[in-house]
């Protein structure tokens, strides 16, 4: 940021952009807040009394998995790796669709009428299974949006032409406190509404961007800058200079079917919908939104190189000889490249459309993991007997909490890796436990709490994955190495401690 | 080699933005018929159940 600081950056950002944002902002603040009328109780908070069809249920799916974070993440990978980074997209949407044409995972837990995962864990396995996934789904879940505001604080105050530390610290405050003040009132009814009018802004914001982006450069020219500037391997994934490589193809794959079936802030989708049809289809055509949300931010990460590489300034900055560039630093430069090239009133609408995929994500996250450390977590603890709308009290108040550590962790944590590897490593504490303890417990009778308790434990190895960790122990792996050891090793716990500490048939 | 990749990213780019400008126009149209009904069915369940929450009251003491 400092390296920045004194190049005087110009900004579009004009009134009618603020006019826009804040119009924005409020009409998503009233409409949340007015669905509160309709809770009545848990399942109405939790899953909206179980009643979205299939369109609506896709808007929420895309307008949450597409956070503000995850363009942010993309096109760090797109300005990095280029066109090759396209694979992963791919990759992401195919696993999207096999989970919508099998209904792998999501189909029985609808059939099931869970609410949560870690319910699941309870019916199928025991209560203590359910605690243990619960607290480290949630613990896995809150560290992995803990980058959240700062990614997206880098986004707004790039835009914005803000350059002081505290202006962006105010603007992502009053961002997270209008998000927590409808989510903890209306809860999943509000998510979904708040969504479908999140969508319809961040779309249009998508696809027009694209459109700007190709007039200004012209299609055959980003092609052929990036093959000046990377030659083969700004396009092929399966070059180690590209970035990527066969074995991180793999892990992404995994990633991309992981996070249709197993994550919990995706799965609610499928256990708020009216029925399995309605869950198989809202995955089939949600594949599309897995597609472009990243597609779309690679395609501006690539657009970012071009105009870096204009600039012979900021090429000095984010592409200089022979030096590894600062992840935080590499982050800003698809926004500073946006505000500079699209028009006032445009880059309002844009804005709108990014603080709406910020918001669409930190409701659901929020809402997501307050319920499950409510009903996973501290019902269980406290046997049961807690009313409804305890619950909901309880849920809210955790809300709070995991707002405020989002405040604090975001500010904090030293970013070393690529952000996205960052999100992985941390989501995979959980997911690569979970991936063994769900497939086992659905679709293989033989296994067993011990077994799902191993999964689980295996599982927290992840974190050696994360480089302030990997710093600790004085290695260096990578990411998708410790990540497909860690998943092969749960999937070995679960079937090894299933054989040899069977569940003990109840006598009649 | 460098065509093929070059030739491939091309197709996934426009088709895919294609389908989800498509979609995107889907979504909004039907999505909002889906949150009028989801809407409906809330409302519909909030008086069901405000009338069985009175419905109580209104029997004669002492009835089992």
């Amino acid at each position: 940021m400092d390296a920045l600081a004194n190049l005087n950056l110009a900004t579009n950002f004009r009134t009618i952009d603020w006019a826009i944002v804040v119009t924005f902002l409020s009409a998503s603040t009233v409409l949340g807040m007015w669905a509160m009328r309709y809770i009545r109780d848990m399942e109405d908070y939790v899953v909206a009394g179980r009643s979205v069809r299939t369109y609506l249920g896709t808007a929420s799916l895309i307008a949450t998995e597409l956070g503000l974070v995850t363009v942010m993440y993309s096109a760090q990978m797109g300005f990095s790796s280029a066109f090759a980074a396209f694979s992963v997209a791919v990759l992401a949407a195919v696993a999207g669709l096999l989970v919508g044409l099998t209904g792998f995972i999501v189909v029985p837990l609808r059939r099931m009428s869970v609410m949560t995962i870690p319910e699941f864990y309870e019916r199928r396995y025991s209560r203590g299974v359910r605690v243990m996934g619960g607290l480290i789904l949630a613990v896995s879940g809150i560290l992995n949006m803990g980058m959240f505001l700062k990614a997206d604080s880098m986004f707004i105050t790039s835009v914005m032409g803000m350059n002081s530390d505290f202006q962006l610290k105010v603007a992502m405050t009053i961002v997270l406190c209008l998000v927590l003040m409808y989510t903890t009132v209306g809860g999943m009814i509000s998510v979904v509404f708040t969504d479908y009018l999140q969508f319809v802004v961040m779309s249009l914001g998508l696809v027009v961007t694209s459109i700007l982006l190709m007039i200004h450069f012209g299609w055959s020219n980003i092609v052929d800058t990036v093959g000046q500037i990377k030659g083969e391997a700004g396009f092929n994934p399966l070059m180690a200079d590209s970035g990527i490589g066969p074995s991180y193809l793999v892990w992404m794959f995994f990633l991309g079917l992981i996070s249709a079936c197993v994550w919990q802030t995706s799965v609610m989708r499928a256990t708020s919908a009216e029925s399995e049809a309605v869950v198989r289809r809202t995955y089939s055509w949600g594949s599309v939104g897995f597609l472009i949300r990243f597609l779309i931010p690679y395609f501006w990460g690539v657009c970012a190189l071009v105009f870096v590489w204009q600039h012979p300034q900021l090429k000095g900055i984010f592409l200089p000889a022979n030096v590894k560039v600062d992840s935080s630093l590499q982050l800003r430069a698809m926004p500073i490249a946006l505000s500079s090239l699209m028009p006032a009133g445009f880059i309002g609408l844009l804005t709108a459309g990014m603080l709406a995929a910020a918001m669409s994500t930190y409701n659901t996250y929020l809402h997501t993991w307050s319920a499950v450390l409510t009903q996973d977590f501290v019902a269980p603890l406290t046997g049961n007997r807690m009313s409804s709308r305890t619950r909901i009290l309880v849920a809210r108040i955790i809300m709070c909490l995991i707002a405020f550590f989002l405040l604090v962790w975001g500010l904090w944590y030293p970013l070393g890796e690529r952000l996205w590897d960052y999100m992985a490593i941390t989501g995979a504490i959980y997911f690569t436990g979970a991936f063994a303890t769900l497939t086992g417990g659905i679709y293989w009778k033989g296994a067993s709490r011990a077994g799902a308790y191993g999964a689980f434990l295996c599982g927290f190895m992840m974190v050696v994955g994360l480089k302030p960790v990997q710093d600790l122990l004085g290695v260096n792996w990578r990411g998708e190495y410790v990540g497909l050891t860690v998943t092969i090793g749960a999937c070995v716990a679960l079937v090894a401690l299933s054989l040899l500490f069977p569940e003990r048939k109840k006598e009649v | 080699m460098q065509d093929f990749w070059i030739q491939l990213w091309s197709l996934v780019w426009f088709g895919g933005l294609a389908i989800f400008s498509v979609l995107a126009v889907l979504v909004t149209v039907f999505g909002g018929a889906d949150l009028i009904a989801l809407l409906a069915s809330l409302r519909r369940r909030h008086f069901e159940r405000q009338a069985a929450d009175t419905a109580p009251s209104q029997e004669p003491p002492g009835q089992p």
